[in-house]
């Protein structure tokens, strides 16, 4: 086992790597950017080195930077987190040429399942269902529009090179087709620098549904359970859950089993996750792997009773996996809510500033991955998540419970978050129900039949705070008067007269 | 001590007078208080502490709310303060008669409210003129920025003042958008 880690990321998730790092006796390493001095994952880390100013481009994503901090303070492995280079082929293939551990797959099936045109070529040689589409770039409009009809619409035109709701455009009919094609183009241009697009046929109200697997150097692959992902907003998940209420053992068993021979395939090591679509008839369709630790994978280990970073590690160290297929079990429900800085009320407009007020949720079953405090000031230049507010329960019925309290004592002030939002969406009723599906996020948000619930009582506590608090911090304006030469019995008498008791002659 | 209170929680306004007084067994972070609401005869009382610099704890009847009281960053001089009590936000606007009486500074619950970019970004499009009315809600500018485009709206009604900006005009965090007078 190695005794010193880098973590090339920054937030909750470096903070999250680094906790687990400390309970295994290993030292850790933070980079940081200028913005970043004061975040927590620097405070936390054993040492710590500055790797540029704010932009991404020019510090997190900056490899040579990453990997001269790591050589000068003989960092044997790099976590890479999510996100950042944790998916990027040449920071893996820099860390093997320059003898560090990368905590990940080979770069080879990192390559391979990078591409969602290769990945989907290889689930279909495989003998694996995959979402009717191409399996390749289509360069041609009018290769996308021959497709398409045979296809069948709706269709979606997706961006080859990446994800995270980019380059990505649903068409309803053959006259819209052009457009979109030109529009997902040039966004997948300017988001990856590739173009490449392909097709896919769009289906009815489909559930994401995820598998989690692990495998070691010594060829054991195993899954651990699902996660359905359909809760979305603009193609980008919000809100997760462990078990999927729509997934029974049979189904979890063949797409888990699916997701394995689709890892094996791809020669893959260390944490990754297969994502399917489930259409309505419970048929599922390969989509893409992610070959990375997922934001999400919270849930999995309070479900499954495991530390997944802790597996990554120790795979990544070259020892065997600690569980078999057989050991795992899965108990209990996991709920999890991402928690933003963006406003709800404005289109969830991001809402970068200095929090003045944090309180985050505790007690029995609830886990909070934060990576901001009291004080912290929320740059603009990352993904402005907060933390990720994680619950378990016995069953779906207790978690949802549990999430609800939860969300009502978690207090943010200075920044808007979405946690209102949070909120309304535990109580919709397809959700409560376990309807999930890709659309019900943008149904919630449309339905905004319940106005603020006003509770008299709480208003008027609301009323004599802002009274007490004026009276108490204000200087008294009798003192200032009698300072300005006005005679002390003129004011006490008008003091007498303005506060007495009652007025019954108001009306 | 008697104030007028307009009482904001969601898009709603309502509006109320609160007559208090503390009592004299208090000390300086706590004790009793009595109030009556809207010129209501019923006397109620309330125990209040103060658990954080403007944090309150209130029991009212029993019943336990905890209030945290921050200045609004809207208007200087006016009593404006943003509330939370629970889950629920709301911003409670003073006004105090004596302040009135003797021509002090007056609340300034009306009143011009200047529109500010939340965080740098470049203007897309102005969607209003000035001397039009607008109503609470309406969007008076779209801002692009973090890759983003965004609609302002105004938080109240009222009538267009002053435009600052044009289309294509690049703005930082504080830059005045728009001014809209109540």
């Amino acid at each position: 086992m190695f005794r010193k880690i880098l973590v090339a990321n920054r937030g909750e998730i470096a903070l999250r790597v680094m906790r687990t790092c400390r309970e295994m006796g290993l030292a850790t390493v933070a980079v940081y950017s200028d913005v970043d001095r004061k975040a927590p994952h620097v405070r936390y880390a054993d040492e710590a080195y500055a790797i540029g100013p704010a932009p991404s481009t020019e510090s997190y994503l900056r490899i040579d930077r990453i990997l001269e901090v790591a050589r000068r303070c003989h960092a044997e492995a790099i976590h890479p987190g999510y996100g950042f280079l944790s998916e990027n082929v040449e920071f893996a293939r820099a860390c093997e040429a320059a003898g560090i551990i990368f905590v990940g797959p080979p770069a080879s099936a990192m390559e391979l399942m990078g591409s969602k045109t290769a990945s989907r070529h290889a689930a279909i040689a495989a003998g694996v269902p995959v979402v009717p589409g191409t399996d390749r770039n289509l360069e041609s409009f009018e290769e996308i529009r021959r497709v398409a009809d045979e296809i069948g619409y709706p269709v979606m035109l997706k961006a080859s090179a990446g994800g995270g709701g980019k380059g990505l455009r649903l068409v309803h009919a053959a006259g819209e087709l052009e457009s979109a094609w030109r529009n997902a183009r040039s966004e997948a241009e300017n988001a990856f620098g590739d173009a490449s697009v392909y097709l896919e046929k769009y289906l009815d109200r489909p559930r994401h549904i995820e598998i989690q697997v692990l495998g070691d150097r010594h060829g054991h692959l195993i899954y651990l359970g699902e996660r359905e992902c359909s809760l979305q907003r603009r193609h980008q998940k919000v809100m997760e859950e462990c078990p999927s209420p729509a997934v029974d053992e049979p189904l979890r068993q063949r797409m888990g089993e699916t997701a394995v021979r689709i890892a094996k395939l791809a020669g893959y090591v260390n944490a990754g996750t297969v994502e399917f679509l489930v259409d309505q008839n419970r048929n599922f369709y390969f989509l893409e792997m992610n070959t990375r630790l997922q934001v999400e994978h919270p849930i999995t280990e309070l479900v499954v009773g495991i530390d997944l970073v802790r597996e990554q590690l120790k795979i990544a160290a070259g020892e065997p996996l600690s569980l078999s297929q057989e050991d795992v079990r899965m108990h209990g429900a996991a709920i999890e809510c991402r928690v933003y800085a963006e406003d709800p009320e404005n289109n969830f407009f991001p809402s970068p500033g200095l929090i003045t007020r944090l309180k985050a949720p505790a007690g029995p079953g609830v886990r909070d991955d934060s990576g901001v405090y009291e004080g912290w000031a929320v740059p603009l230049e990352y993904d402005p998540l907060l933390s990720k507010l994680a619950v378990w329960g016995r069953d779906r019925t207790e978690a949802i419970a549990r999430m609800r309290r939860a969300l009502e004592e978690y207090a943010v002030e200075g920044i808007k978050t979405n946690l209102a939002f949070f909120r309304r969406l535990l109580d919709h009723p397809d959700f409560v129900a376990g309807r999930l599906d890709t659309g019900l996020v943008d149904r919630a948000l449309a339905d905004r039949s319940a106005g603020a619930d006003r509770s008299r009582e709480a208003e008027i506590a609301a009323m004599l705070a802002a009274a007490l608090h004026v009276t108490r911090t204000a200087p008294k304006a009798s003192v200032q008067r009698a300072a300005m030469g006005e005679s002390p019995w003129k004011i006490a008498g008008r003091e007498a007269l303005l506060d007495s008791w009652p007025r019954r002659e108001r009306n | 001590m008697k104030f007028g209170i307009k009482l904001r929680v969601g898009s709603g306004t309502t509006e109320h007078r609160l007559e208090f007084r503390t009592g004299a067994a208090n000390h300086a972070s706590g004790g009793q208080l009595q109030f009556s609401l809207d010129g209501e005869t019923e006397i109620r009382s309330a125990d209040w502490v103060e658990i954080a610099p403007g944090a309150y704890s209130i029991l009212l009847d029993g019943r336990s709310y905890e209030a945290w009281v921050s200045v609004s960053p809207t208007a200087a001089g006016s009593r404006e303060f943003s509330v939370t009590v629970g889950t629920h936000r709301y911003r409670v606007e003073l006004q105090d008669p004596r302040e009135r009486r003797h021509g002090g500074v007056a609340g300034a619950q009306q009143g011009p409210q200047e529109i500010l970019a939340p965080m740098p970004g470049k203007i897309v499009k102005v969607l209003v003129d000035e001397n039009q009315q607008v109503a609470a809600g309406e969007g008076l500018v779209v801002i692009e920025a973090m890759k983003m485009q965004n609609e302002l709206r105004a938080p109240r009604p009222g009538r267009v003042e002053k435009v600052y900006v044009a289309a294509g005009v690049g703005v930082e965090t504080g830059t005045k958008l728009v001014r809209v007078v109540s």
